[in-house]
């Protein structure tokens, strides 16, 4: 900050403002359109994209058809560097690092996704109603809102995963009886790590949608007031309409922005909390975990940190830039240049 | 000529196209004159005085014509575009400042009053603080704000609209500059604040007047009712050129050009006749990213004639200090009725 | 202004208190004790423990003597973990580390963050812009816990240039408080680039520049004000997030603070720590909450204080 800064970007004040007549008309459907135009020129919000699609193919497809299975364990070759057979080498049991780095993709988007749609899920519906029914109930759930977010909700949720996700609780019974509807060993422990992993789902999902309520509160409100609630509502739709139909799908840009970054988010704790143990367990272990395990061999095995790492950190990278990119596109104020 | 402006042109360069705000006007301004620079929105007659500034922001725009020249003595002139970045710095708010349409947010938020005031005499005058606050309270009287002491340590949300454009013109003038430019300075207040306001500039020009300083004021609007008050001289600006100047009066009883013709006629009068009905210029300006060859106004012109869509016209003398840029000579034919409306 | 500061520090009670109630409950209604680690003890002198902490009485009974326990005799328990031990004692050993690594990371975050975004903001478009925002990024996503060890492995393993673990001289403190820092940082470089994009658009900054200020003056004295309010807004939460990242710092660097025991705590089922420690991060947040909104109101004179 010592050289002498150059004129910054201010708009013109006046000239070329005078817009043809038409290009109001068609407002409506060019918002998205627009939008996708824009993002499209976001060289980076593209390459992420294509990236996050490409990885969670491989993710999904790799498994099923690499030489090595995720959980094959050759102890007599045990941890060797990464070679031609075993593009990231193998961990301490001789099990190739490439194929639990895929199918450990698996568990870490699953959790971003669902814990993301959760989140998502419980935060329209929260901040949609408490804009729309305003007054008291507005005041009372986002009192509660208020409330939650100065609470450290992540020190909670590590008391409750470390004391309530185990085969004691009463959540253990409930999970054993919705398996047992589709299966008659529910009982079975080898489904425990499945809970574990719904657990986690749910533990995320209901920490993480207090932001999204106050974005869709806000919304709501704002758009709330605008004629064509007015006459959506003189037609006789109800509340529940106005909301889920009419209010939400205007309110989308912030909210689809806010999700796609929520991903990462939720992705990132779901791998703190595996790195303090806390997380998914083996054999569904995500990259956290696979961080975890691979900090204990660090100096003589540095790859199994290195290459977990890189994957989980990249998509992080890859799903900000994607969200950015989106909020750029979506939202007309911030302009690019 | 305490500022004489030849042939600017000012530029954007975006994406859309170049536009061309201000492309080749002229015009001047003597000490204790007043200017009014007359257009509607979209004609650059902003871009005019911010290029006078040079606060014109690069990119997208840029200057790329027309020399803007400030008196020194002894028959010298600076051209303000052509000096550096610092050399600049030096001259505004010091021998050429600039006043802005909207009071409420033309002013920094976060600061007090004082702190606003007094940095422009610390920067050019290198007072110190119990000086400077000095200087501004005088100031502040001036411009008739009452109780100047205790408002000098509010913030700006605590005054009226009126009020802070008070403050704006006492800032701008701390420093006794030569020169005022005035972007819309009543446009966001209240008729009879827009009043208090434009005679308060011209007691300023005049109390400097009579110090032996003058002050030219540059002051832009697109209300006539503005021009005829405070206006001295005019300039009537169409998409970014300047088609008629003149002294006040003559261009209210002998308009030359017919977009000024039309302008004096879609203003309601008080003395007018009442059955008449108001006669708008038909069609819209162009835009200035997409100025037609020729003169920009040929589309909408009652007196247009096959050269106005070839050559845009030179300025020419009709009247002692009126010239007018307009192919039609006749005086009668600019006064025709508006032809009907086409797209 | 101090009525204010009063009252919101009013408001702190029933949150903390919301929190007490919350994480008693749960530890209570965990399934387990804390003793039922231990084998080797027999089952006599297990109830026998569990007797003396009073395991066995009914919930509300054990809630109000634990705030009796608090409130009257102002100690927040023996550990059960470490008999010998109070809770308080272990925090009051515990939690000066913690502050210095939170307090170092905050600083250091913002003497990062504040200019690394400005120079973006100022230099928009340019390479500058563009070198200091992908920087933001990699440091949001890279998370701690992989940079870390990475750090390690290169700079101490590797490199001799650091310790490895350990918090006895300011060079042990270098790679935890960095690795503390850089998220934090990195949002508050975009929050500061935004916020001064979003400042450097306004009129009052074209008439700063229309008085002949430098252009550095401009963005310091005028806009850096308006650009940094969300930057303090960001600050609750983002300390928040600092001290939930400790956790994993101290871990990796073994440091002697309370994110260890609370872990330790936690897999132990040492419910008079685990709760001693989920209550002083309650505190601390609460109070760092409150003081941003403090801050917040101080800085931005718009907003009228007796609200």
């Amino acid at each position: 900050m010592s050289e002498e800064v150059e004129a910054t970007e201010t708009p013109p004040s006046s000239p070329a403002k005078a817009s043809p007549p038409e290009a109001d008309a068609t407002k409506g459907a060019s918002l998205w359109t627009d939008a996708w135009r824009r993002l499209r020129k976001n060289r980076v919000a593209v390459v992420s994209g294509v990236f996050i699609i490409f990885l969670t193919l491989f993710c999904i497809i790799w498994p099923e058809v690499s030489p090595f299975r995720y959980d094959d364990a050759n102890i007599a070759l045990g941890a060797t560097s990464p070679s031609w057979t075993h593009p990231f080498g193998t961990d301490d049991l001789g099990r190739d690092l490439l194929a639990r780095l895929a199918f450990g993709g698996r568990i870490s988007l699953a959790v971003g996704i669902v814990a993301t749609f959760i989140s998502f899920a419980i935060g329209v519906t929260w901040g949609g109603v408490a804009g729309y029914f305003g007054g008291r109930i507005d005041a009372a759930l986002m009192r509660i809102v208020d409330v939650l977010y100065t609470i450290p909700l992540l020190v909670l949720v590590i008391l409750v995963k470390a004391f309530f996700a185990n085969d004691k609780t009463i959540f253990y019974r409930w999970f054993v009886w919705s398996i047992g509807l589709f299966t008659d060993h529910a009982k079975d422990p080898k489904y425990l790590p499945l809970f574990q992993i719904v657990f986690v789902f749910a533990a995320l999902g209901g920490v993480s949608w207090l932001t999204m309520a106050r974005i869709v509160r806000g919304q709501v409100l704002s758009l709330k007031s605008q004629q064509f609630i007015e006459a959506a509502r003189s037609i006789g739709v109800g509340d529940a309409g106005i909301i889920f139909r009419h209010l939400l799908p205007n309110a989308l840009g912030p909210i689809i922005v806010y999700t796609t970054l929520t991903i990462p988010s939720v992705m990132l704790t779901e791998a703190f909390l595996s790195f303090l143990g806390l997380g998914t367990e083996e054999p569904l272990s995500s990259w956290g975990l696979l961080v975890a395990n691979g900090t204990e061999s660090l100096d003589l095995y540095p790859w199994l940190t290195f290459f977990p790492g890189l994957m989980l950190a990249l998509t992080l990278l890859c799903f900000n830039f994607l969200g950015d990119g989106l909020r750029d596109a979506l939202d007309p104020r911030v302009r690019k240049d | 000529m305490l500022l004489e402006v030849r042939d600017l042109k000012t530029h954007f360069f975006t994406e859309d196209g170049v536009v061309r705000a201000v492309d080749g006007i002229s015009y001047s301004v003597a000490r204790g004159e007043v200017l009014c620079i007359v257009g509607e929105s979209g004609s650059g007659k902003s871009v005019s005085s911010l290029s006078t500034m040079r606060l014109i922001p690069d990119p997208p725009g840029r200057i790329v014509a027309g020399q803007i020249l400030l008196e020194e003595g002894e028959g010298r002139t600076t051209d303000l575009a052509k000096l550096d970045e610092r050399a600049m710095q030096r001259i505004r708010g010091k021998r050429v400042a600039m006043i802005f349409q909207d009071p409420m947010t033309s002013l920094n938020p976060y600061l007090r009053i004082s702190d606003q005031l007094v940095e422009v005499l610390v920067l050019h005058e290198g007072l110190r603080k119990a000086a400077a606050r000095e200087r501004a309270i005088d100031m502040l009287k001036a411009v008739g704000i009452p109780d100047p002491a205790r408002r000098l340590d509010d913030h700006p949300h605590h005054l009226s609209g009126g009020m802070r454009q008070r403050v704006m013109i006492a800032m701008a003038l701390l420093c006794s500059p030569e020169l005022l430019i005035a972007d819309e300075p009543t446009t966001a207040l209240d008729v009879t604040t827009q009043a208090q306001i434009l005679e308060l500039l011209l007691d300023r020009k005049d109390a400097r007047s009579k110090e032996g300083m003058g002050l030219g004021i540059v002051l832009i609007t697109h209300d006539l009712g503005v021009v005829a008050r405070v206006a001295d001289r005019v300039a009537v600006m169409y998409a970014g050129h300047i088609v008629e100047e003149s002294p006040v009066a003559e261009l209210f009883a002998d308009p030359r050009h017919p977009y000024t013709v039309g302008l004096a006629r879609s203003i309601p009068s008080l003395e007018g006749d009442r059955s008449k009905r108001l006669v708008p210029i038909p069609g819209m300006p162009p835009l200035l990213s997409k100025v037609p060859k020729g003169c920009p106004f040929a589309a909408r012109c009652p007196a247009v004639r096959p050269e106005c869509h070839e050559t845009f016209p030179e300025m020419r003398e009709v009247g002692p200090g009126h010239r007018v840029a307009c192919h039609e000579t006749d005086a009668d034919a600019v006064r025709r009725p508006p032809p009907e409306v086409t797209a | 202004m101090s009525r204010f500061i009063l009252r919101r520090l009013f408001s702190l009670v029933p949150t903390l208190f919301l929190v007490l109630t919350v994480v008693f409950v749960m530890l209570r209604l965990a399934p387990g004790s804390p003793f039922d680690q231990e084998r080797s003890v027999p089952p006599e002198q297990l109830a026998a423990m569990e007797e003396r902490y009073h395991l066995h009485d009914p919930i509300l009974k054990q809630y109000g003597n634990w705030l009796l326990m608090i409130g009257r005799d102002h100690t927040l328990g023996p550990s059960m973990k470490y008999p010998g031990r109070s809770v308080e004692e272990i925090i009051g050993l515990t939690l000066p580390e913690s502050m210095k690594l939170g307090f170092w990371g905050l600083i250091v975050a913002l003497a990062m963050g504040i200019p690394l975004g400005i120079v973006g903001a100022v230099r928009q478009n340019t390479w500058k812009d563009s070198v200091a925002m992908a920087a933001a990024m990699l440091g949001i996503s890279v998370p701690r816990f992989v940079l870390a060890p990475l750090l390690v492995l290169v700079l101490s393993l590797k490199l001799y240039w650091l310790p490895v673990a350990r918090w006895e001289s300011w060079r042990h403190m270098v790679l935890p408080v960095f690795c503390t820092a850089l998220p934090m940082a990195a949002y508050i470089a975009r929050l500061t680039r935004a916020g001064m994009l979003e400042v450097i658009r306004s009129d009052f900054i074209r008439t700063a520049r229309a008085k002949g200020l430098s252009e550095r003056v401009v963005i310091v004295r005028h806009a850096l004000r308006g650009a940094l309010l969300p930057v303090v807004s960001f600050l609750g939460p983002g300390f928040a997030g600092m001290l939930v990242g400790s956790l994993v710092i101290e871990r990796i660097f073994d440091i002697p603070g309370m994110g260890r025991y609370l872990v330790e705590g936690v897999q132990n089922r040492d419910y008079n720590l685990v709760a001693g420690v989920v209550l002083v991060y309650a505190v601390l947040l609460s109070v760092a909450n409150a003081a941003v909104d403090v801050a917040y109101r101080f800085l931005d004179p718009r907003v009228e204080l007796d609200t």
